[in-house]
């Protein structure tokens, strides 16, 4: 309802009231507008409320300060409007044309220019843009988007047509930054180039869509990229139920491109159905821009990755039904060392609840520092289930079988076993690649099922060694968080006709003839080294050889520290090279830090280590019942590097 | 056994900080290889923590953890190194607290000794550092 008046004053005045407008988005009112006939005239516009989609203003003011309608021109050159900030404006409407030209300029270098024809049969409407504040958008974004807190926007937006709208817009923005509460989802300096071309059909839109992004930075949790010339594409359509990508692409700068199509279900707010396919990329990029961070703790959290990969993904009902990854010499090395592969290709094709089979050769690796050659792995997938047939894996110069490896994840993580051997390999090469003093002969070995699950990997019977010519047996293997942060190994090992010149040679410690047997009961190894044994060893029975060299012997005694007796100095015993024995043993119990010692039989306050036997003969006593391990340790190291030093003398 | 608890933890806390305890004492083995190399890397990271707990971006929860409490006072480009630090801090700490449980032969202490070290960690942040309280809600020190 509209009422008119005229005041009693001595201006003329005009005043319309409006108690509610209403168009398509749009209700508004009361509506006030008063016209005063001075010169110039002034034109002041209030409306009690105004609401468009979600947003509502109260109390709006517009004041126009130089206002005039003549011939069917309405025009207002000084206007100035209230929203809760002042807004400077000026607009003209002509009566007959129907043509609005209205402009905002919030700041000196800001301007907002609607441009319109309100036509209803070819109505047409164009926003420029120059400079806009991108804070100002703020109100008409969702409340849980991240909030922007600075950035310009520059560029043009067109409505035309009846019926069948069509919208274009070419916006350009700078210098956009915007974060949530958390600072989780933010962006700082970002520039962006957005091309959007649109037409309704009836109640949906077909749209053309494409964005550059050439500057910038994004931390969107826990991804971390930055613009450098990204780009995005997108055609498809929108209406009430779903948003369609029937032909989409980006690429990503240094990485590579992919292409697909989606459909976005908007009720349920989920991706419906998507199809990507990617062109060769850049592995290295792929793994350091988006695979990492999601990472981050895990095994695969520090990763050198190298090579090229393609990927095939297929998404259906929220899942992804099948993923397939093509491997072009892709190298990927752990850098704490712990595994690598080395130029892998072939194909991966994965699908949710289809058998697949995995085409795959690699030409070699590493596993815990061990380097293994060439593998094709014949491997089956379903789901979450893996098996492998038979494979043979070059490990040095021997090869390790493995064969009825199946591998699976059900809740508490994943899970394999797998049982094998290993033919002969040269422990020369062995220890040299695992960093240990080189040592000589050869290691072959048989696994017996090897299970692993709650990150705690489990030998069910015993692991049995070819090694030093002897035989050793690893009973109740248990290996905790192999790829953990402190791994932790048990076992019981029992060794048989170790031949001790093998050993002895490997760490120059002067070299001991013969051959014996030892028993370490409840090893435990944290990160690799000992925390806890009972350890006993002793010659073996049997007929052999018997000899121990002078420096072995004085090692031996240099071993037991300043207490330790050195029967060898100041008698005629330091002419000869060597000396027969009947019997040696030591034994170690480490507990706590501390190993208690003992050796073949007990003498007045001492244990015999070696027992003298032949011509000459020579027996060697320990002392010391409890050493402290890590001085026992270094000591092993100074006589070791001690003798290394004299042999370079 | 709580108490039996704290005293190791607090042992194993102290352990990082003096020489090696002279042999025959109990708890030598609290020192283990494992426990010293695990402290070593944590040591190592402390310099890069210590700025974070400094500004508030990184606070000390209550389960003998770290978490992230303000990524805005850590700069844009620097939020997923922060996250990746927080991952291995705490990949150290749950190896550290397992580790000192089973050193004592006792794994089936290790949530026990992850709720004192949490309380350890807090008494000896600096003022000015954030924890988390028993309801999970940070508390500036």
């Amino acid at each position: 309802m509209a009422s008119w008046c005229a005041a009693p004053s001595a201006a003329v005045e005009l005043s319309v009231r409006l108690d509610r407008l209403e168009a398509p988005g749009v209700v508004a009112g009361p509506i006030v507008a008063q016209l005063s006939d001075g010169v110039p005239a002034t034109l002041q516009l209030t409306v009690g409320e105004v609401s468009f989609e979600n947003q509502r203003w109260r109390n709006v003011r517009v004041v126009c300060a130089d206002f005039s309608w003549e011939q069917g021109r309405i025009e207002c050159r000084k206007g100035e409007a209230d929203v809760g900030a002042s807004i400077p404006l000026s607009f003209v409407y002509l009566l007959v044309d129907r043509t609005l030209e209205l402009v905002l300029r919030p700041s000196a270098a800001e301007s907002w220019t609607l441009k319109g024809r309100l036509d209803e049969r070819a109505p047409s409407l164009r926003l420029e843009i120059d400079n806009g504040s991108l804070s100002r958008l703020g109100p008409w974004l969702p409340a849980d988007w991240p909030k922007v807190t600075a950035g310009q926007l520059s560029g043009v937006v067109t409505l035309d047509g009846a019926g069948r709208e069509r919208l274009a817009a070419e916006l350009t923005v700078r210098e956009v930054s915007f974060s949530d509460a958390s600072g989780l989802h933010a962006a700082d300096k970002l520039g962006m180039q957005v091309r959007l071309a649109a037409q309704r059909q009836g109640a949906s839109w077909t749209y053309r869509a494409s964005l550059d992004w050439n500057a910038g930075e994004v931390y969107w949790q826990p991804l971390y990229l930055q613009g450098a010339g990204h780009t995005l594409s997108a055609d498809g359509v929108i209406d009430e139920r779903q948003i369609s990508v029937a032909r989409g692409g980006a690429r990503l700068a240094g990485i590579g491109e992919l292409h697909g199509s989606a459909i976005w279900d908007r009720h349920s707010n989920r991706i419906d159905r998507a199809d990507v396919t990617s062109g060769a990329l850049e592995a290295s990029q792929l793994y350091s821009q988006v695979m990492k961070p999601f990472f981050f703790g895990t095994a695969l959290g520090e990763l050198r990755v190298e090579g090229k990969t393609e990927l095939t993904a297929r998404w259906r009902d929220g899942h992804v039904q099948s993923l397939e990854a093509g491997l072009r010499g892709l190298s990927f090395e752990d850098l704490n060392r712990r595994f690598a592969v080395f130029d892998a290709n072939g194909r991966i094709p994965w699908h949710r609840s289809e058998d697949t089979k995995v085409e795959l050769e690699m030409k070699g690796g590493e596993l815990l520092r061990v380097p293994f050659g060439r593998v094709k792995l014949p491997l089956t997938m379903r789901g979450m289930r893996f098996r492998l047939g038979t494979v043979e894996i070059p490990l040095l110069d021997g090869t390790l079988t493995m064969r009825g490896f199946a591998m699976e994840r059900p809740q508490e993580g994943w899970r394999w076993t797998f049982r094998g051997g290993l033919s002969p390999i040269s422990m020369e090469r062995f220890t040299q690649a695992v960093g240990l003093p080189t040592m000589h002969g050869t290691v072959s070995a048989e696994i017996p099922r090897v299970s692993y699950s709650r990150s705690t990997l489990e030998v069910d019977g015993a692991l049995l060694f070819q090694v030093f010519d002897g035989t050793m047996m690893a009973n109740n293997v248990k290996l905790i968080e192999p790829f953990g942060k402190a791994p932790r190994l048990a076992a019981d090992i029992e060794a048989r006709n170790i031949d001790l010149g093998l050993l002895t040679r490997a760490f120059s410690f002067g070299s001991i003839t013969g051959r014996i047997d030892a028993a370490i009961d409840g090893l435990e190894l944290a990160n690799w080294q000992p925390v806890k044994f009972d350890a006993k060893l002793e010659s073996s029975a049997g007929d052999y050889r018997r000899k121990i060299s002078q420096r072995a012997v004085q090692n031996i005694t240099a071993l037991g520290g300043a207490g330790a007796a050195a029967a060898i100095q100041g008698t005629f015993l330091r002419f000869f090279d060597q000396f027969g024995y009947e019997r040696l043993g030591l034994s170690c119990r480490l507990e706590n830090g501390v190993c208690k010692m003992g050796g073949i039989d007990d003498v007045a306050q001492g244990y015999v280590i070696v027992k003298g036997g032949g011509i000459p003969a020579l027996s060697v006593l320990g002392y010391n019942r409890a050493v402290d391990w890590n001085e026992l340790v270094d000591r092993l190291k100074r006589v070791i590097q001690n003798n290394v030093r004299m042999i370079v003398q | 056994m709580r108490t039996a608890i704290f005293f190791t933890a607090a042992l194993a806390a102290l352990a990082s900080l003096l020489p090696a305890p002279a042999l025959g004492q109990a708890n030598l083995e609290i020192n283990t290889p494992a426990i010293a190399a695990l402290q070593r890397s944590m040591q190592q990271r402390h310099s890069q923590l210590a700025s974070l707990y400094n500004s508030g971006a990184v606070g000390f929860t209550r389960d003998g953890n770290v978490a992230l409490r303000d990524a805005k006072a850590v700069p844009l480009a620097q939020r997923q190194q922060v996250n990746a630090l927080i991952a291995s801090e705490n990949q150290d700490r749950a190896a550290l607290y397992r580790e000192i449980a089973r050193a004592n032969g006792h794994p089936e202490w290790e949530n026990d000794i992850r709720a004192t070290f949490a309380q350890r960690w807090i008494s000896r942040a600096q003022r000015g550092w954030y924890y988390q309280n028993a309801s999970g809600a940070w508390v500036r020190k």
